[in-house]
């Protein structure tokens, strides 16, 4: 054949590609003239065109596997459809599997159609019913628009039929699912638009999701004309559209409802009970005609029940009007069918061989399709295992459209009732309290924008839950903050105010419970209260009516430290599930070492607690979810985490049930059906560097990044003549410990059993490091080489104190000792370890003292208060005279403090926001700040270069709410 | 492995550069990978080898080339190369399968339905490289798109960037092979007078 005459026929073929029908008809006669061979060939390349089937159909996936979609890591191929590919991928942040369809490349050539489709996406995503598809998030990859969502397992109705009909009564089974699904999605107003058996989804358990829920739409030329365009194309050619299933009004190019979506349906359960579709002819062309004007072939296969012909004929009407009007009644029609065809008997005509599901539904024979369910469930759930806990998928909540870049969401609460959600989120700047109506426009409202000083909320804490629903779900209750201007360091009284209430919706706040009360938690039948309250001798719980009146202690601990925390109910209301620690030095601190665990007790007076867990690690959050278990948020023994783990309490065996989600807080319903948690993203982080200025306040202008390339640089610590700089930055899993030196990162210690969390202690020659790892709960101080050798556990009599993250030992002169603070099992102090291992460690001060730094000289030591109660005061120690008595007290974050190298000053960072470094003259005593930084995430460490600028990290937290649906 | 690894790399390196001197080590060595681990995946039955194929290529890029260390322009003709040796690969494993079959393994009906699945596709993958290759005599360029895309994986812009065309042509070029492709392999005349 000639070159010119492929080219010829090339050009036409592509030519009559993008006409239909009739069209197509006529330009094909109208362009090859008379020449029936070229038409021929035309011809037969369309017809090539519109197979489906087959190996080029099933291909060319665009994305590779381990390629990202968004956030989202390719892991598999699904396949192709008409309306884009899907892949099977992991969303590590949820570490869950989603599958993802990548719609056609095409797709979002338009921005407004874009738009809408992105609307119609999260509308879709929010419908929330087990026969539909769950879309999780919507997004671009490069201007490609993908579709996450749930990732299933089964298959299409389309290859369940397979050309054959399914029994009668699966497909009324199946049909009444399909239209539970319509019914819901056409409650809220949305239509499919392109119900056919490609686009229903039967899982492996037999339950229906239908899919593509408002694609169809956007498929369709924009704007309602008359020209039919019943077949789009990708750029890969596959058919996206077919007119076998669709209604006499979508043919004719009108306007469409949602009985267009009944008509189609209907022929659906046509081809369920047929094997084939009513209307489908050799063309296009015909099918539309029959779509029209046409019957369809009547059912004549026995034993299909006559009223079920009358369900399908009363879908297929062709006026819309004459139609079954909603999906509902639909279901209720098929429903009512399903108990009479059960009743018929068509057990009798099964195979002998009863398997078990055969049994099942023999069962479903007698008692009516309805009960199996419940039947089957019962039965599997009493032989399970409690801790083989199925996590629901977990659902975003909140999906506004301005969701901030680093939000950071904490305290997710849920209302007994399981209809409401609260939680903190500082999306407008400072932390404000934030609600949300499940299920509805899920539009958070801010209830505390226009709280002031006093009534402010106080910011979220891991120890303490500082927010809750009262037992009426109308009415959220959250620790208050006080916040007295009494002197230039702005300080903060103690937190002892009683807990406020203030209405779903926003308006005036409330005072309940008393001072000195924290974590009030309501009974199931909100009737009770229980709560604790902080005294001398630690936390006790206390039990009260739903107002708080009737107060009568149920748990007192006579031992000093002990501390009842976070106390809830059981779903019956026969147990409160509390955390407890126990800390004899510290007055609620969020000490790392502090061991916590799960134990019970009867919401009487004076009964026995019982412990239901033996752990070494922080406990935070707990939420039962039925008689036997509990979801709780902890860290593992190594340390990482937090997780989400499940408790059976009668076996006190625990389970972690999330892998790679830090679950920062979870929250059950009253009946544990709904949780609700929220989930840490990866945090990001960068270094920056500010000038100290003698006589003006640093802004954001005079920022500097600090040249580092590693990911989230943090916790800098420089040697003495600040040559080197050591700092902590991920490597794989975990943080590794890093040196900089020339403008080059090293890595110095990266094992990832040795995770660090607290910034290093650098010899002021910079040849010798001090870290802090974590062994059994415990931490200890090692010390090493420069490049990470020669490690060596430093008194191995001492361990560490402070909270997580903050820095807990420094050097003094001429790298012969280290100051630390910690407890060496007798006295609690700061002490000062001779770094060559010989000698013994000497306590410098008695009581309780974290962070120490030591000042150039060597002869003062700055150290801070532990964190209680979210205050941390700055105190000094003369290495040879004892306490210092005459500087200001300064509310200080842990740890955030360092000397200046050449003058008697000392940086700090206050503790309350905003945050910014402050200067304290030692000679003068007085104190005035240094910066003015807009808040773009928490400055954890710093350190000081030798001209006076100030190197530090900030890390941008980011969380989002989910919400969890457990099976009823 | 990791000497070897490096050898890639470092050979991989020097192609991508513009060496073309390499290739006559290069290649034999990624072929080697490729039918290792695509024998792999077929003798574990992933059925759907041939939709796989383009993930294939992309495990032995993986698995030959030290992405840390390899700042590689290339990728794209690399995944070309490749599409064509993955074709190799599948079909001779095809052809082998379908020979044995027919060389009377009576004991196949105890295989599982899977199986039979896999050999339809590997019937269906011989017709594909046949009617491939009177493509190719009409139009060597489609085949080449069809070959990248369908065997190695290539995005359009990938293939685009191989064959140095516009993404658009390799898009028609995909829509009118793979009619083309269908229509033949459905018996119809296509390719001739």
């Amino acid at each position: 054949m000639k070159s010119e005459r492929w080219a010829a026929i090339e050009a036409l073929f592509h030519a009559a590609r993008e006409l239909q029908g009739e069209d197509r008809v006529r330009f094909l006669s109208k362009e090859c003239g008379g020449d029936d061979a070229m038409r021929g060939q035309v011809e037969a390349l369309l017809r090539g065109d519109e197979r489906t089937e087959g190996i080029l159909n099933t291909t060319v996936p665009r994305m590779a596997i381990n390629a990202r979609i968004g956030p989202y890591e390719v892991t598999g191929w699904i396949g192709a459809g008409g309306m884009g590919e899907v892949y099977r991928a992991r969303d590590p942040r949820l570490s869950r599997d989603v599958a993802i369809k990548l719609l056609p490349e095409n797709f979002a050539e338009d921005a407004s159609r874009m738009h809408r489709f992105e609307q119609e996406a999260r509308a879709t995503g929010q419908l929330n019913h087990p026969n539909i598809l769950a879309v999780y998030d919507v997004g671009l990859q490069g201007s490609t628009p993908y579709i996450v969502s749930e990732l299933l397992t089964g298959q299409s109705l389309r290859s369940m039929l397979n050309g054959s009909a399914v029994p009668t009564r699966k497909a009324i089974d199946l049909a009444r699912q399909i239209a539970d699904g319509l019914a819901a999605a056409h409650d809220k107003g949305i239509i499919h638009r392109d119900i056919k058996p490609d686009n229903i989804f039967v899982t492996s358990e037999g339950r229906v999701k239908i899919l593509d829920f408002g694609l169809a739409k956007f498929t369709q030329p924009a704007g309602d004309s008359a020209t039919v365009k019943p077949r789009v194309e990708t750029q890969r050619g596959t058919l996206m559209g077919t007119v076998t299933y669709m209604s006499p009004e979508q043919v004719r190019g009108e306007n469409v409802d949602h009985r267009s979506d009944i008509f189609s349906f209907g022929t659906v359960l046509y081809e369920l009970l047929t094997g084939r579709s009513p209307f489908a002819r050799a063309t296009a062309a015909d099918t539309m005609a029959a779509i029209l004007k046409e019957d369809p072939p009547e059912l004549t296969i026995p034993g299909i029940p006559a009223a079920l012909w009358r369900i399908v004929s009363r879908c297929l009407e062709k006026s819309r009007e004459t139609r079954f009007q909603s999906a509902r009644d639909l279901g209720f029609g098929l429903e009512f069918l399903s108990g009479e065809v059960g009743r018929q008997g068509t057990v009798a005509r099964r195979p002998r061989l009863l398997r078990r599901r055969d049994f099942l539904w023999a069962v479903a024979g007698t008692l009516g399709l309805g009960v199996v369910g419940t039947v089957v469930r019962k039965l599997l759930t009493s032989s399970e295992d409690p801790l083989k806990l199925e996590l629901p998928t977990p659902t975003l909540i909140a999906t506004w459209d301005t969701r901030a870049e680093d939000e950071t969401i904490s305290e997710g609460e849920i209302s007994l009732d399981g209809k409401f959600v609260t939680f903190f989120s500082n999306r407008e700047g400072q932390v404000d309290i934030f609600q949300i109506v499940i299920g509805g426009r899920e539009e958070p409202k801010n209830l505390t924008s226009s709280f002031p000083g006093k009534h402010r909320p106080s910011p979220p804490g891991t120890v303490l839950r500082n927010l809750g629903f009262t037992g009426d779900p109308l009415r959220i209750w959250f620790s208050p903050r006080e916040a007295r201007a009494t002197d230039s360091s702005d300080n903060l009284s103690p937190n002892t105010e009683a807990k406020l209430t203030i209405p779903f919706g926003g308006g005036a706040a409330m005072s309940i419970l008393g001072e000195n009360t924290e974590a009030p938690s309501w009974s199931p039948d909100n009737k009770r209260v229980v709560y604790l309250k902080t005294q001398p001798g630690g936390d006790n719980l206390f039990i009260a009516d739903n107002e708080g009146a009737d107060s009568r202690p149920i748990l007192e601990d006579q031992k000093r430290g002990m501390h009842n925390h976070n106390p809830v109910w059981s779903p019956k209301g026969d147990w409160i599930y509390f955390v407890r620690s126990e800390d004899p030095s510290f007055a609620r601190a969020d000490d790392v070492t502090v061991k916590a665990n799960i134990w019970r007790v009867r919401p009487y007076e004076k009964s026995i607690p019982q412990q239901l867990t033996y752990l070494n690690v922080p406990v935070n959050y707990l939420a039962p979810i039925d008689d036997r278990r509990v979801l709780y948020t902890a860290r593992a023994e190594d340390w990482s985490g937090p997780w989400l783990w499940v408790l059976d309490v009668e076996t006190k065996n625990r389970q972690k049930v999330s892998s790679v989600d830090q679950y920062i807080s979870v929250s059950a319903s009253g009946d544990g059906r709904r949780v609700v948690a929220t989930v840490a993203k990866p945090p990001t982080g960068d270094l920056s560097s500010v000038p100290v200025f003698e006589n003006r306040t640093a802004k954001d202008s005079d920022l500097k990044p600090f040249p580092i390339t590693t990911p989230r640089p943090h916790a800098p610590r420089f040697d003495a003549q600040r040559k080197s700089m050591f700092y902590l930055s991920p490597r794989g899993t975990v943080d590794g410990l890093w040196r900089w030196e020339n403008g080059e990162s090293t890595p110095v210690l990266n094992e990832p059993d040795v995770p660090l969390f607290e910034p290093p202690a650098v010899s002021r020659s910079g040849t010798r490091i001090v870290v802090v790892v974590r062994q059994e709960g415990q931490r200890h101080l090692y010390i090493m080489s420069a490049d990470g050798t020669n490690r060596n556990r430093l008194d191995s009599s001492i361990t560490v104190q402070g909270s997580a993250g903050q820095a807990v030992a420094d050097w003094g002169p001429e790298d012969k000792w280290i100051v630390a603070g910690g407890s060496d099992g007798t006295n609690k102090g700061l002490f000062q370890i001779p770094a060559d291992g010989a000698g013994k460690s000497v306590l410098i001060y008695s009581g309780p003292a974290t962070s120490p730094v030591v000042s150039p000289d060597g002869s003062l030591i700055a150290y801070s208060t532990p964190l209680v109660a979210g205050q941390s005061e700055l105190r000094f120690v003369r290495l040879d005279q004892g306490p210092v008595d005459h500087l200001p007290r300064v509310l200080v974050r842990p740890g955030g403090y360092r000397f200046l190298p050449n003058r008697n000053c000392l940086v700090f960072l206050r503790i309350q926001q905003p945050l910014d470094f402050w200067l304290l003259d030692l000679t003068t005593g007085t104190t005035n700040r240094l910066t003015e930084l807009s808040n773009k995430g928490r400055i954890q460490t710093f350190d000081i270069t030798l001209d006076d600028q100030i190197v530090f990290d900030r890390t941008q937290e980011h969380s989002d709410i989910y919400r969890l649906d457990f099976p009823k | 492995m990791s000497n070897e690894k490096t050898d890639v790399t470092n050979l991989l390196r020097a192609w991508g550069s513009g060496d073309r001197s390499t290739e006559e080590r290069l290649w034999p060595l990624v072929f080697a990978e490729l039918k290792r681990i695509a024998r792999h995946h077929l003798a574990n039955e992933r059925l759907d080898h041939t939709l796989q194929s383009g993930a294939l290529v992309n495990e032995v890029y993986i698995q030959l080339a030290d992405l840390h260390q390899t700042q590689w322009e290339s990728r794209s003709r690399f995944f070309a190369m490749c599409a064509r040796m993955m074709r190799q690969v599948l079909v001779d494993h095809a052809r082998a399968r379908h020979s044995q079959k027919r060389g009377g393994h009576r004991l196949r009906v105890t295989l599982s339905d899977n199986v039979a699945i896999s050999e339809s596709k590997g019937v269906e993958l011989l017709a594909l490289d046949d009617a491939l290759k009177r493509l190719a005599e009409i139009h060597p360029r489609k085949s080449e798109v069809v070959e990248m895309r369908f065997f190695g994986g290539l995005t359009a812009e990938e293939t685009a960037e191989v064959l140095n065309v516009s993404r658009l042509t390799v898009i028609r070029d995909w829509n009118f092979s793979r009619a083309w492709l269908q229509a033949a392999m459905n018996g119809e005349d296509v390719d001739e007078e």
